[in-house]
């Protein structure tokens, strides 16, 4: 008993000894782990980090888009505007542009009267055997009809043998595009109707004819809008005017037809050429509309030489009160007419479109005295008034005149943004280099799908000439150009 | 007797202890300090090599009437500071003579000069390699 009381302490006493230092131990053990597992993450952290940069850098994208040995100068408003349909005084402030309930007439047909030619119209026929004889053609002619000299015709010349008949049926066609959303969508039309005349001129051993005009809805539905039955020859001119034509059939935008056909009958005959021809002219769609119309015109006055100009950027941004079709159009000095560039569906959120015009003709968008013009053309239903707000308008050149300048596009064309930090401009005798200590600095922020341009202040002559830029994150992109 | 029996035995378990833990101290304060060291260093060197990233931006093969020169811009893309010395610049894994820059030091986005006199022979392509005083190496090729 007294043994085992001396031996346990000393049990005790051992167990300590180990216990402290092993306690100890563990303690600075555990110091040297966190040491190196600390180390072992900021290594992790810092692989993160570049990686991540690396990722970033592979997915940078940029090109050079274009190269212009010259200057570039935007204005950024034009120099004067006019409210051609609307009221108000300044689409830019308030109270901006109100529309204006306008009607009208819209002639769909692109001929209708014949003058020149049968342009717009198709003919065919159909009947039991081949070479009958039937025939549809253009002539100018002067059948009498209010148009004057110009028509087409139908003619079916044929003997069937004695006892027996023949049958024609011959068609004059014309496809035409009714574009609704011009005119104010189907809400605006307040009207449609045919007009169409004839004179049949030849009426021999004709036992039947009948003319039909057939209306061809953009769903290839056909009504029958009018009809005659011809008895003999027309002493004068027959013209049938406004013929209704149901709103129904005209709903949407598209393609769409008149179709006149005339259906004839021959008998046989001994003494004479049985034959029946008539003439077709003055056939019109007619369209009445009421819109909510609002239409302007910007002036921008460059200061260039017309004459030096290589390009033309033109943006505009607008919006409405309401959602239309806004058609913008540029003025085209040598045909003195307006081109559209953008025919679109706005909203109350600005829209931004921008135009690039480039290439041996634009300088006819530029008249001689240096002016550009643009058209805002907006179009509603009646019963929509709205409000017509310019946010932006701006005009940029490019000139060729400028021998110490070149102006230089750049576009992202990757997903992610990119910040352009320096620019090489190589040619035969030295590398130029632009960066943000540059004048004016090069430094320039693009956004995915962004473009933006610099102008290097940079003496150039004629031969070749290597772009380099490159982005912060080291992506490169090069464009070589000769002049 | 009894007193002094359990008297001596009691030295040994203190110095025995004092001496374990003198020794586990001692061994984990060489272990701490030779991995601290380690440490330290690879935060100088390795570790901040692993956040160098340069662009070589332009090689520019001169000329003029004292001899024939090779230009190279390069610019800091990466996340420290960069150090450049006499050996910065090789050309096809030589280092040309008279190496010179505009800057020893490049700091983080910024970009310089690195120069050097070289025979450079028209048409032909060369390796150019920059390394930085932590030892990272950044090549592309160019044609004189």
């Amino acid at each position: 008993m007294n043994l085992l009381l001396m031996k346990l302490p000393r049990r005790s006493s051992s167990r300590g000894r180990r216990g402290q230092a092993t306690a100890i131990g563990s303690i600075l053990f555990l110091m040297v782990t966190i040491l190196l597992i600390n180390f072992l993450y900021e290594v992790y952290m810092i692989q993160i980090e570049m990686s991540q940069f690396d990722a970033e850098r592979t997915q940078e994208r940029v090109e050079i888009s274009s190269v212009f040995f010259g200057d570039r100068r935007t204005y950024p408003s034009p120099n004067s505007t006019t409210i051609s349909v609307g009221s108000g005084t300044d689409p830019f402030n308030p109270p901006y542009i109100n529309s204006t309930l306008l009607s009208g007439h819209t002639y769909p047909l692109l001929n209708m009267n014949f003058t020149r030619n049968d342009e717009g119209w198709t003919f065919t026929k159909s009947y039991t055997g081949t070479s009958l004889g039937a025939s549809g053609a253009y002539t100018t002619d002067v059948p009498g009809s209010p148009s004057g000299a110009g028509a087409i015709y139908v003619d079916f010349a044929y003997n069937p043998p004695s006892g027996s008949t023949v049958s024609a049926v011959m068609n004059w066609t014309s496809r035409f595009y009714i574009n609704l959303e011009v005119l104010g969508g189907s809400e605006a039309v307040v009207s449609v109707s045919l007009s169409w005349g004839r004179k049949c001129v030849v009426y021999t051993s004709v036992q039947s004819a009948d003319m039909k005009v057939y209306f061809e809805n953009s769903s290839g539905v056909q009504s029958l809008i009018d009809s005659a039955t011809i008895t003999d020859v027309d002493s004068s001119w027959i013209q049938r005017n406004n013929i209704p034509i149901s709103l129904s059939s005209v709903k949407r935008s598209g393609w769409y037809k008149i179709i006149i056909v005339t259906t004839v009958t021959l008998a046989h005959s001994l003494a004479e050429s049985p034959e029946f021809k008539a003439y077709l002219d003055d056939i019109g769609l007619d369209i009445y509309t009421k819109a909510q119309v609002v239409d302007w015109t910007s002036t921008f006055m460059i200061n260039e030489d017309p004459t030096l100009i290589d390009q033309l950027d033109i943006t505009y941004v607008g919006h409405y009160n309401i959602t239309l079709i806004q058609s913008f159009y540029v003025y085209d000095f040598s045909s003195e007419r307006w081109i559209l560039f953008d025919r679109s569906l706005i909203s109350s959120t600005p829209r931004t479109l921008k135009f690039t015009l480039a290439g041996a003709d634009v300088q006819k968008y530029v008249s001689a005295d240096g002016l550009v013009k643009t058209r805002v053309y907006a179009v509603a239903s009646p019963t929509e008034p709205f409000q017509c707000i310019a946010d932006e308008h701006t005009l940029s050149d490019y000139y060729s005149g400028a021998t110490d300048r070149i102006t230089i596009t750049f576009r992202n064309s990757g997903g992610v943004s990119i910040r352009l930090v320096s620019l090489w401009i190589i040619d035969s005798v030295a590398h130029h280099h632009f960066d943000s200590t540059s004048n004016p600095p090069f430094n320039i922020f693009l956004s995915p799908g962004e473009t933006g341009t610099y102008t290097a202040h940079l003496n150039w002559t004629f031969g070749k000439y290597k772009f380099k830029v490159v982005t912060d994150k080291g992506t490169m992109a090069t464009y070589a150009a000769t002049v | 007797m009894d007193w002094f029996s359990s008297r001596r035995e009691a030295v040994s378990p203190i110095v025995s202890t004092l001496l374990l833990i003198v020794i586990t101290v001692s061994a984990f304060s060489l272990v701490y300090y030779a991995a601290d060291s380690w440490i330290r260093s690879q935060r100088r060197g390795p570790l901040l090599r692993l956040k160098e990233r340069i662009v070589i931006e332009d090689v520019w093969f001169t000329s003029n009437s004292t001899g024939k020169y090779v230009c190279v811009y390069i610019r800091n893309i990466g996340k420290v500071s960069i150090g450049l010395f006499s050996s910065s610049l090789r050309v096809n894994d030589a280092v040309p003579s008279g190496v010179s820059f505009s800057s020893a030091t490049l700091d983080i986005g910024k970009g310089g000069w690195v120069n050097a006199s070289f025979a450079w022979t028209g048409g032909t392509t060369y390796k150019i390699t920059i390394v930085t005083d932590r030892g990272g190496e950044f090549t592309t090729y160019e044609t004189a």
